[in-house]
């Protein structure tokens, strides 16, 4: 019984799975394994305070992460996450030095944040191009918005209160991170289970179908761009409290960081397939691996290589899998029964 | 459009017309020029190629390295080009033969370029290069100088090629419908390999013109330079999906962002709006290419 079971059972466990979900596994399992790596090589790794640091160092990514896995999910890109963020903490810093409330101004900077990627999503529409170019000429056009605005000097000045969001504790825990783990669930939850998220991987999966069914695509793609510019937003509000100012240099190259982590995450750039839960592990491990570049004192000119080698082996890796998935389904139909009855 | 900016930036600033301003404008030039007429080409495959900037800062690198530890400058170009031309290869070969998105490719292989490039100099520029190769670049004839000759006719060439040779031409049925290109006999993968090395040779061309002119190595060369390249293809032509782009448009977009970029110079704008503006060429650029296409479609 047992050996000849366990196998059984791992077999239907393997069947049941669906390629992403295996592959989301094997993430995780990278993700832990790197982790015992480091902490056997660096006791100082495990410490508190440094994986503190580690959660930290991403926190911005992690928050753009949640948005762009719902428009890669959704079949497009959004280029334009790295210049609102600098827009949005530059709004938010303008706005406070002026002398408006705290509440008051992050409002009106996630607002902004949120009104650009309407204006994303209603270009792709009106435009018909492709969301690269439009969400290209966003991050252009915003980037100098951001230097005519603040004349390339930071704004700081900002009243005690405001750095609560970037630097106040929660439960112990930076209260940032508290609050991306809330955001994270809910987005999840939103994406896998709520009937608007299923709709995202519809219209990622083949557009025309889920016009066909009825999903008033444009509609859903101006919530999904609007989500991502505004969490954009937010993780610009966050580095301005974080860093008590806020300056066009933030989330140089952000951009090319969450598209990365999300696609190591296991989205595909041809739209409905990735998650949340995927996004997530893609930023810790990016994080990180950029955490044991510090650690163990490589040069951190490293990071790079590493990142783009990381990209080519998560995309191959995820392509393997679904190629996997799909010989499998082809020759499938004999085994699943088989499979039902031991269940 | 290229006549009406120059024309009224020649209205706003007579020296414009300067036969030295002039000449700044084109050997400006030089360093988008390849890059944008092979970016034109991977747009035409449907493809899409973010590694270029990458590209021509690890030549650059790798090219000044070789001549520091005493190289000799005739090799020198023949290997700046075939380290340009391997990383090529591995984009060409991951995309056409491996069918991975060709925007991941290129990023991560972007990511590794760059890096690469900074890791072997840890971020120092190398200068120190041997007179001979930085003749190449600065190097003139007939006052001008000699890139702005090879570059002019690698464009001309590159174009002719694209609309008259059929094997290079049928780029855009490749682009437009790979299946059915794939069943007339058109070997497509080899084609879009092919494609990405043309684009990383481009990049290659404007590493050693840069390298020579600019008398060093430097790994954050071509910074940003991918863009530039998409913006001037698109602005000539090319689009997203594909099967479409000519490379004397992009000829003549790179030849827009020029001039604008020269207006502002002249005008004496904070750079400031630069980026502003260049974000709006590139709205405006799809608004034309938007209404282009919906008249095609309703005729």
């Amino acid at each position: 019984m047992t050996s000849a079971h366990t196998g059984r059972v791992a077999d239907i466990a393997r069947h049941r799975l669906t390629p992403a979900a295996r592959y989301t596994l094997g993430l995780a399992g990278a993700v832990v394994g790197l982790l015992a790596i480091m902490a056997a090589l660096y006791p100082q790794f495990a410490d508190s305070a440094n994986v503190e640091v580690l959660a930290m160092n991403f926190i911005l990514e992690a928050f753009m992460a949640l948005g762009m896995t719902a428009v890669i999910v959704s079949g497009g890109i959004d280029l334009s996450v790295s210049a609102v963020l600098p827009f949005a903490a530059i709004v938010t810093g303008l706005l406070l030095r002026a002398g408006a409330p705290v509440p008051i101004a992050i409002g009106i900077a996630l607002l902004a944040s949120a009104g650009i990627g309407a204006l994303n999503a209603t270009m792709r529409q009106v435009l018909r191009v492709h969301p690269f170019i439009v969400t290209l000429a966003t991050m252009l056009s915003l980037k100098g918005v951001n230097l005519v605005i603040t004349g390339g000097a930071p704004v700081a000045g900002f009243p005690e209160s405001f750095a609560f969001l970037g630097r106040g504790r929660l439960l112990g825990l930076p209260f940032a991170l508290v609050l991306f783990a809330a955001l994270a669930v809910a987005i999840g939850w939103l994406l896998a289970h709520h009937r608007y998220g299923q709709q995202v991987y519809l219209i990622g999966g083949n557009v025309r179908a889920a016009r066909l069914s009825g999903v008033n695509v444009e509609r859903v793609l101006v919530l999904v761009y609007v989500l991502c510019s505004s969490l954009a937003g937010l993780a610009g509000v966050v580095a301005a409290s974080q860093y008590v100012s806020a300056s066009t240099g933030f989330g140089q190259n952000s951009e090319l960081r969450v598209i990365t982590a999300v696609a190591i995450g296991g989205a595909s750039l041809n739209g409905g397939t990735g998650s949340v839960g995927g996004s997530v592990l893609g930023v810790l491990f990016l994080a990180i691996v950029y955490n044991a570049f510090g650690m163990s004192g490589v040069s951190t000119y490293w990071q790079d290589v590493v990142s783009g080698v990381m990209v080519l082996g998560a995309v191959l890796l995820a392509q393997a899998a679904a190629r996997e998935g799909r010989t499998r389904r082809a020759v499938g139909p004999g085994e699943r029964p088989a499979a039902a009855q031991v269940r | 459009m290229v006549l009406v900016v120059s024309g009224l930036l020649a209205l706003a600033e007579p020296r414009f017309l300067n036969a030295s301003n002039l000449v700044s404008v084109g050997t400006g030039m030089i360093y988008d020029l390849p890059v944008a007429a092979g970016m034109t080409l991977v747009l035409a495959l449907g493809g899409i190629d973010l590694s270029v900037g990458a590209i021509i800062g690890l030549t650059s690198v790798v090219t000044a390295m070789y001549l520091r530890s005493g190289g000799s400058v005739v090799l020198a170009v023949p290997i700046a080009l075939a380290a340009a031309g391997g990383a090529g290869a591995l984009n060409g070969l991951l995309v056409a033969r491996f069918r991975v998105a060709p925007f991941l490719v290129t990023l991560g292989t972007m990511s590794i370029a760059r890096g690469t490039a900074t890791v072997l100099t840890s971020g120092y520029y190398l200068s120190g290069l041997p007179p001979a190769y930085i003749e190449i670049g600065r190097g003139q004839l007939l006052g001008v100088p000699y890139p702005v000759f090879v570059v002019l006719g690698v464009v001309v060439v590159f174009d002719v090629l694209l609309r008259r040779w059929k094997p290079l031409h049928d780029a855009y049925y490749a682009g437009t419908n790979p299946p059915a290109a794939l069943l007339s006999g058109i070997d497509v993968g080899r084609l879009v390999f092919a494609g990405y090395v043309a684009s990383a040779l481009a990049a290659g061309l404007s590493a050693v013109f840069m390298t020579s002119r600019l008398a060093m190595g430097y790994a954050r060369f071509g910074e940003l330079a991918e863009l530039r390249a998409i913006a001037a293809a698109v602005l000539g032509g090319a689009s997203f999906s594909g099967g479409t782009g000519s490379i004397l448009g992009a000829a003549l977009g790179v030849l827009l962002l020029a001039v604008i970029s020269n207006g502002f110079v002249l005008l004496k704008l904070s750079v400031y709006w630069q980026g502003v503006v260049s974000g709006l060429i590139l709205v405006v650029a799809i608004a034309v290419d938007a209404s282009r296409r919906r008249r095609n479609e309703s005729r």
